[in-house]
């Protein structure tokens, strides 16, 4: 009974030890499913604009019947980062929300948008289009930024390699032209000139 | 072999997608609002010139009789108002008392008259009214024109004033001349 149980003992290790060297040579070469990860790293287009000085904008006298220039521009810094492969132009828009009311005197006297004039000094390089003279506020909205036949667009500057990134600066004179309007009442009319950048 | 295919072409669809909706993620992209305040003020106006007749010259003086100046001061008034009921323009002498002197003999302003045909005296005047508002003397003003303003609040005109030295009544006058100044002002009221 004792040697027979010793050798059941032996044959019990032996199949044991043995068993793990089979398993392991059984699973070489499996793979599992393959899995992905998926990766984005996403850099979004920058467009920045802001107004550096001439925010406020003061004709201490105007004169009927004629043109009055505001005294110093507004200068208008704007800077993008563009993939130019997705973006066709950056516009600069300047709008009169109202463009009936672009100036009030508060008192029932308006001064619609198409007395009001802007120009723009371009910085470099220069745009592709821009308005060289006064023109009036009449324009529409450009890619929903503006308001129908309150807008003049300050400049639509083209995108492309070599100005996908890029910072530029540019003045815009404004002009109130009464020219052939009727006798202003006395007063002081004020009014809000939104600026803002597009791409297209 | 054919899921790897079918993955890979997947891929390739999601990554056309992709592309597509990248190629206009940047239309449209805007900046920040800025606004620029604009402010244009408009004075009042309200303008006196003479035309002419700034100097009144009388040769000869006589006494106790009217003396008429020869021409008329011609003055343009103008005004761009936004409030006020008239435009009213006065004459005045500084110093009713001494309207004209020759050293220390004086014609006071009782004696100085005015007219304006197309104003308030129509018939000669005697510069003794009071002061209108702030323009003017006691005792030695006129006002020459009295204009409402209402419905009119932008507008000019031109009058023509006559001056007379009425020496009626008054004891003769030490010969010499006599030299004064006659103030002109408009007013709103």
């Amino acid at each position: 009974m004792t040697l027979h149980r010793s050798w059941l003992r032996l044959l019990l290790l032996a199949a044991l030890v043995a068993a793990p060297e089979e398993q392991a040579a059984a699973q070489a070469g499996t793979v599992s499913t393959a899995r992905i990860v998926a990766l984005a790293a996403t850099k979004t287009g920058k467009l920045t604009m802001g107004v550096v000085s001439g925010g406020t904008q003061t004709l201490a006298s105007i004169t009927d019947n004629t043109t009055n220039n505001f005294p110093t521009p507004v200068v208008i810094q704007t800077q993008w980062d563009l993939n130019p492969g997705q973006t066709g132009s950056v516009n600069l828009i300047g709008w009169f929300s109202t463009p009936a009311q672009a100036l009030s005197n508060g008192a029932g006297t308006n001064i619609p948008s198409s007395r009001m004039k802007g120009k723009l000094t371009p910085g470099a390089p220069a745009p592709t289009s821009f308005p060289a003279t006064f023109t009036a506020f009449t324009q529409n909205a450009v890619g929903g930024i503006g308001s129908a036949g309150g807008s003049l667009r300050l400049f639509q500057i083209s995108i492309s390699g070599p100005n996908k990134t890029a910072t530029r600066t540019d003045n815009l004179s404004l002009q109130l032209d009464l020219t052939g309007a009727g006798v202003l009442p006395p007063g002081t009319y004020s009014g809000t000139l939104n600026i803002e950048a597009v791409t297209q | 072999m054919k899921l790897p295919v079918k993955s890979a072409l997947l891929g390739v669809v999601a990554a056309v997608t992709v592309g597509t909706t990248s190629a206009n993620a940047q239309v449209g992209l805007t900046s920040s609002l800025a606004t620029v305040n604009i402010n244009a003020v408009k004075s009042s106006v309200l303008s006196l010139l003479i035309n002419s007749g700034g100097t009144q010259n009388l040769a000869s003086l006589t006494d106790n009789t009217t003396n008429n100046f020869a021409s008329p001061v011609n003055v343009t008034t103008t005004w761009d108002l936004n409030a006020g009921s008239n435009v009213v323009l006065v004459g005045s002498f500084g110093t009713p008392a001494q309207a004209l002197a020759s050293g220390t003999n004086f014609i006071t302003s009782t004696y100085v008259k005015g007219k304006v045909s197309t104003g308030t005296p129509t018939t000669f005047t005697a510069f003794t009214q009071n002061a209108v508002g702030s323009v003017g003397t006691a005792g030695g003003s006129l006002t020459l024109f009295t204009q409402s303003v209402a419905g009119n609040l932008a507008n000019t005109r031109s009058d023509n004033l006559d001056l007379q030295i009425d020496l009626t009544g008054h004891a003769n006058l030490v010969p010499g001349t006599y030299t004064g100044t006659l103030n002109l002002q408009a007013i709103v009221q």
